[in-house]
């Protein structure tokens, strides 16, 4: 009986390489090919990067060849746009302070205390029903936001105010910073309350078992446990207070005096590049370039406050 | 013995005292938690005190889109004995000085010399008031009177008596150069001429007329008056904005997202990569319109168009696709990976076949979030160069219009012939014309109407932020809801 011969191997229309690849060359070009192309749009965010930071630098450049730094750093005026022209920047940078620190007052406390509210007393499902509703809260445009500082939260203030004594005008740093207060607070909330989910429940049961109330396990245990993820949060609010735009332009009124006095009106950094954007400023004028030294400021003082967030998350992460 | 007891006392005091604090502590935080969460409704609640009525109201335009001047007649045509005539809305009689006391004319047939209210208003200016009952001969009765009616005096919201007048119809007289009177019959309609005392009634020599077509808030331009503004330009720019954002943001961030999950090496050029986008997310977004400013529009000489708008915006809005994106992917386990591997599927066979359609869920919610966020920009489209007020939309892609080349032929036969016919009318296409218009948001409108001085602009600012705000939350809503449902439905 003879054996029949093996079947004859059939040539492939392709070549094969020798190597353990059975790809056809065909298929790795496309391959390559489209790999190349997600590289550049992940990439992308690089040339991003290097486009805001160069569109600054080059706008600002000018501008400081004109303008020394000494003059920026120590005038306490800013007039760019009067016949006496002074470019001291601490008005705005005060303004951007005074509204974020109001703003930090309405929303730390409240943000604080209702993470702890949610993560330790609240039922499961009543959590879930919250913490959807806090999203829409921070969805909320801030145009809106605006309306709602200068139409309603100004007159309530000023009734409130006026029992005291005290006369508050209608473009006022108060107003828009307790709206952005109420803007960022759930931001603080949802971060800190992630935050101190994070901690084991071993932590959280072994405090129970020692006869503690949630209160106590919470202030004494939970919030120390979670601290770097609490500092995280309030961190970011800040970051997020310093870029706020519309509330500012619209309840803060248009005018750069340099004040710590909330009751009174101010600019912002970005609510006066949203002024002069607004108006007439023509390209390449010295007044033009003021936005864009004004805006390096808010980058610088933006990734200040993005590194520090995330050097103290990393360094002061509790190791569970 | 006794000190045991006395031990157990404080102790006991002690546990009660703590639970007391801490039922304290948590009424506290429900509190503050259901406050801040009912701002969201105070806000709702105003937003539709203030701008509701102003959202759903019309008003009424000339067919050409005009506003009636206040000289013209507005009312139901209607066929009489003699003719036409027209029956004029009742108005509220304002006195132009003191010494008209409205109170004494209560119930009587007046004529009245002054002026007809702005359109959109309701109170007639009255300079004179005279009595004027049946009988009267004409020549006792000022030819400058124009309008007769029924007086009504009613308590008003603050005490004061206001009168109504219900005007008598109003004669119309037509020649042979009068509009035709017949279609208007029924509608209500704009008469143009001036108002005269004659024979016993009021009366309007013709001189132009027309229907009046109602307009509603959606389908208004913006405008001076307050009565007549509407978001129609704004939401329009609102919808190609985003289609445009939406297009640049989602492609790039799928892919970009693809990469940093499945194909990027753990080396210093991704973690460079990575740390970027993740600065991106929180670069303030009034420097994105800077970054647009200067370079879209000024290095790379764009105009100040929807295109620009969406590039920035998209751009804006990359670093929530991209980061939605990767979370997506890294929820599908590894199993997958490997089962597809191990049939021979190369890396991107993987990735079309298994990884994108399973991640879709995430992407799509991702996507949603961030077309909500973008919505709501304004501050970076300042900054490009939306504009404030604008009286046209952006080129429809076909439209029955006078096309660029014959508009340039025009030009060029005007510069030497200045009778040259005015260029014809033809089928328009141009597709992609509607990238290069300016426009303008809503967000944008919302912001220039609240700074303005008049409470009536609030009004159309709380309306426009009524629609911005269903519209934001709606996306919202939709984005959490899927993101619920996804996360009951995973399977593995």
């Amino acid at each position: 009986m003879s054996v029949a011969a093996p079947p004859a191997i059939t040539k492939p229309t392709e070549s094969i390489s020798f190597e353990a690849d059975l790809r056809t060359r065909r298929q790795r070009r496309i391959e390559f090919v489209i790999e190349s192309l997600l590289f550049i749009s992940a990439s992308l965010s690089v040339l991003i990067t290097i486009g805001i930071v160069g569109m600054l630098l080059r706008e600002s450049i000018p501008f400081f060849k004109e303008v020394s730094l000494k003059q920026f750093l120590g005038d306490t005026q800013w007039t760019p746009n009067f016949a006496d022209k002074h470019f001291g920047i601490w008005p705005l940078v005060c303004g951007t302070f005074v509204t974020t620190v109001v703003a930090l007052f309405v929303a730390v406390p409240v943000g604080l205390i209702s993470a702890i509210w949610l993560s330790e007393y609240a039922p499961g499902q009543l959590r879930e029903i919250i913490k959807p509703i806090l999203e829409l809260l921070a969805a909320v445009p801030t145009v809106v936001y605006g309306y709602f500082a200068l139409l309603i939260v100004t007159p309530i203030l000023q009734t409130m105010l006026r029992a005291v004594g005290i006369e508050l005008p209608t473009f006022n740093m108060l107003s828009a910073g307790v709206v952005m207060g109420i803007m960022i607070m759930p931001y603080i909330a949802s971060l800190s309350e992630d935050a101190m989910r994070a901690v084991p429940l071993a932590m959280r049961e072994g405090s129970y078992a020692m006869g503690a109330t949630r209160m106590q396990t919470a202030t004494r245990v939970i919030v120390p446990s979670a601290l770097s993820g609490l500092t995280a949060a309030f961190i970011l609010g800040v970051a997020r207070a310093i870029g706020e735009t519309m509330i500012v332009a619209i309840a803060a009124g248009g005018q750069p005096t340099f004040t710590l006095n909330p009751s009174k009106e101010a600019f912002t950094i970005t609510s006066y590049i949203v002024a002069i954007s607004k108006g007439d400023t023509p390209h390449g004028t010295l007044e033009y370039r003021t936005i864009f030294a004004a805006g390096l400021v808010l980058m610088l003082m933006t990734l200040v406050f993005n590194i520090a967030g995330y050097v103290i998350r990393k360094r002061y992460r509790q190791a569970y | 013995m006794a000190e045991s007891k006395q031990n157990l006392q404080s102790a006991l005091a002690l546990i009660k005292r703590r639970k007391r604090i801490d039922v304290l502590f948590g009424t506290t935080g429900a509190i503050l938690i259901i406050s801040a969460l009912s701002i969201l409704g105070l806000l709702m609640a105003s937003l539709i005190h203030d701008g509701g009525a102003r959202l759903f109201a019309t008003h009424e335009v000339r067919e050409d889109g005009e506003a009636p001047s206040y000289r013209d007649s507005i009312g139901m045509v209607r066929k009489s004995a003699a003719g036409f005539e027209v029956v004029p809305d009742p108005y509220i009689l304002r006195p132009a000085g003191e010494e008209i006391d409205v109170t004494l004319f209560d119930g009587k047939r007046v004529a009245i010399e002054g002026t007809y209210p702005q359109p959109g208003r309701t109170e007639m200016n009255v300079e004179t008031l005279t009595t004027l009952p049946e009988g009267v001969p004409d020549s006792a009765i000022s030819k400058e009177t124009v309008a007769i009616g029924q007086v009504q005096v009613i308590k008003g919201a603050n005490g004061k008596s206001l009168a109504n007048l219900t005007l008598e119809p109003i004669v119309l007289v037509t020649d042979e150069d009068s509009p035709k009177l017949e279609p208007l019959v029924g509608k209500r309609s704009w008469i143009s001429g001036k108002r005269r005392f004659h024979e016993g009634h009021v009366t309007v020599p013709v001189s132009a007329a027309g229907q009046l077509v109602p307009r509603s808030f959606l389908s208004s331009f913006p405008s001076k008056d307050f009565y007549r503004a509407g978001i129609l330009p704004a939401w329009i720019g609102s919808l190609l904005l985003m289609i445009v954002t939406m297009v640049i943001a989602v492609p790039l961030g799928i892919a970009a997202g693809v990469y940093l999950e499945e194909y990027a090496p753990k080396n210093r050029l991704t973690a460079l990569i990575e740390i970027n986008i993740a600065n991106l997310a929180g670069v303030p977004s009034i420097i994105w319109g800077l970054l647009g400013l200067g370079l879209f529009i000024y290095t790379f000489h764009m105009e100040r168009s929807i295109f620009a708008g969406g590039l920035t915006l998209g751009l804006l809005v990359l670093p929530i696709v991209i980061i939605s994106t990767r979370e997506a992917i890294r929820a599908i386990p590894n199993i997958i990976r490997e089962g597809s591997v191990a049939l021979g599927a190369t890396k991107w066979q993987t990735v079309r076949h298994h990884i994108i359609p399973y991640s879709m869920g995430g992407i799509l919610t991702g996507s949603i979030i961030a077309m909500g966020r973008a919505i709501g920009e304004t501050a970076p489209l300042i900054c490009i160069g939306a504009v404030f007020f604008i009286n046209s939309l952006p080129a429809a892609p076909v439209s029955y219009s006078v096309t660029d080349q014959a508009e340039t032929e025009y030009q060029g036969r005007l510069a030497e012939d200045a009778n040259a016919p005015a260029p014809e009318k033809s089928l328009n296409v141009q597709p992609l014309g509607w990238l290069n218009s300016k426009f303008t948001v809503v967000p944008i409108q919302i912001y220039d109407w609240v700074s303005r001085p008049e409470p009536e602009f609030h009004q159309n600012a709380a309306a426009a932020s009524i629609l911005l705000l269903v519209i934001t939350l709606s996306l919202n809503g939709v984005a959490i809801y899927l993101r619920y449902r996804l996360r009951r439905k995973i399977k593995w």
